[in-house]
């Protein structure tokens, strides 16, 4: 009986003793695992959130530069040329003869301005996005795309209407940011771009075979996507994402009579 | 329990606010119990031990750990515990009084393994929460990791009987030894709680 008890006894201490050192050491490699994914998650955070700065800082100077080419085109010039236009009156008019001298050297001075701002004002906004359809531009993207044999890109376009600049301008970057996503993050092997007109509504579809993403978790919505969301949203159309993990993203544009 | 009152301001408006008030209890239950046993009253030390201070200390940190999350499951998880050790009290004192078993403090070894329980289930809830990258500042880890080592640890040498401590005093002497420094790890670890808590 004594026996028994003793062995019981030692069974007991040495089980409880390995149970206390296996507990610290479970403690131990759990706290390492998660502080690990965490470092990783912060550093991941980091770069995104510096590259989306990155983005807005370029994005402000593209709308500024915009706004400052409108303004020139719209409003300088507007006036420049219609002191132009007075000036050649004057210098056609008989009775200001006298004047013709002095006239015509700034006439001259009006006209070169007229062409320095104009030529400037091309300059500050990207000719291709004013001189290009929403369906050219995607089209040229695509090209350049499957020329790096990374992936196949296949582009669908049914409506060429131009649209304005600003549309076309957040369209194309929503595109071209959905692209860079389903290469560097989704790895996608095939990307589909449609773009519909149906009933006065234009509709951007675009598609790829990626290894999508659990659309819950919070890391993965990232800023990438919440800025296309905010380009739609600044262009008042709707925006839909389905994604799912290995069964690759489908983003859904809407827009009432773009124009 | 100095700790405790010396970083009252953290624990004020919390559950906290009562394990420094438990630990001046345990401290005068003590000290009431050795000057009982000085003056050789080892009847009402026994008496108090077995009736107020255990009792009182299982049901204390079984409300401890309820006061953590305050749900449903662990209210159930409290009263369950609670009704067991009650039993076991009453069996041990009606059925076992006198009787040579293995465990001569029956009802002490099931409220260890009440306790024992809510530790683990609270590590285990800790290990897979977001939490774990801050346990240093949870009062709850430092307090469940001194009762996890502190009464697990001793549960074999307060549940062994006195006969068995007889037939190896040499080894019995040495986890004597072990149980004290148990003792004081468990409360450093409380006092560790204290300093590292994290204000609200």
């Amino acid at each position: 009986m004594e026996k028994t008890e003793i062995i019981l006894f030692i069974l007991l201490f040495n089980l409880i003793l390995i149970f206390l050192i296996g507990s610290v050491i479970y403690f131990v490699y759990q706290y390492r695992k998660r502080k690990i994914i965490y470092d990783n998650e912060k550093v991941e955070t980091s770069k995104k959130h510096k590259l989306e700065l990155l983005k807005a800082q370029v994005d402000g100077q593209e709308q500024t530069m915009q706004f400052i080419a409108r303004e020139i085109h719209d409003n300088v010039t507007q006036k420049l040329t219609l002191a132009s236009l007075y000036s050649q009156m004057m210098d056609a008019d008989e009775r200001l003869h006298a004047f013709k001298e002095n006239i015509q050297p700034i006439s001259h001075i009006l006209e070169s301005s007229l062409v320095e701002l104009r030529s400037l004002s091309k300059a500050l906004i990207d000719n291709s996005l004013q001189q290009k359809t929403i369906g050219e531009l995607i089209l040229e993207e695509t090209r350049i795309v499957n020329s790096t044999g990374m992936t196949y890109v296949s582009a669908h376009i049914e409506d060429h209407a131009n649209l304005s600049v600003e549309m076309k301008s957040n369209l194309f970057r929503v595109v071209q940011e959905f692209i860079q996503n389903s290469l560097k993050h989704a790895q996608a092997k095939k990307i589909e771009i449609n773009l519909t007109r149906k009933n006065h509504q234009l509709c951007l579809s675009l598609r790829d075979d990626g290894k999508g993403f659990d659309m819950n978790t919070s890391m993965e919505k990232g800023m990438g996507l919440n800025n296309m969301k905010r380009r739609i949203e600044s262009l008042n159309g709707s925006f839909e994402l389905i994604s799912k993990k290995d069964e690759g993203t489908t983003m859904i544009i809407l827009l009432s009579n773009p124009t | 329990m100095v700790a405790g009152f010396v970083y009252w301001d953290k624990v004020k408006n919390t559950p906290w606010k009562w394990f420094p008030v438990y630990l001046f209890f345990i401290f005068l239950f003590e000290s009431t119990g050795e000057l009982l046993i000085y003056f050789s009253y080892d009847d009402i030390h026994l008496f108090m031990y077995d009736y107020i201070v255990i009792p009182m200390q299982f049901i204390f940190l079984y409300t401890l750990f309820y006061l953590q999350d305050r749900n449903e499951n662990s209210k159930k998880w409290l009263i369950f515990l609670s009704s067991v050790y009650f039993a076991s009290l009453c069996f041990e004192k009606i059925f076992l009084t006198g009787a040579n078993d293995w465990f001569n403090q029956f009802s002490y070894t099931i409220g260890v393994i009440g306790l024992v329980m809510l530790a683990i289930r609270y590590f285990d809830k800790l290990v897979h929460s977001e939490s774990l990258l801050l346990f240093k500042s949870d009062m709850m880890f430092w307090v469940a990791s001194g009762i996890l080592f502190f009464y697990l640890g001793t549960l074999p040498f307060y549940g062994v009987p006195d006969s068995l401590k007889g037939k190896m005093p040499h080894f019995m002497n040495m986890y004597w030894i072990a149980t004290i420094l148990l003792d004081m790890t468990m409360y450093i670890l409380f006092t560790l709680g204290f300093i590292w808590k994290r204000q609200k």
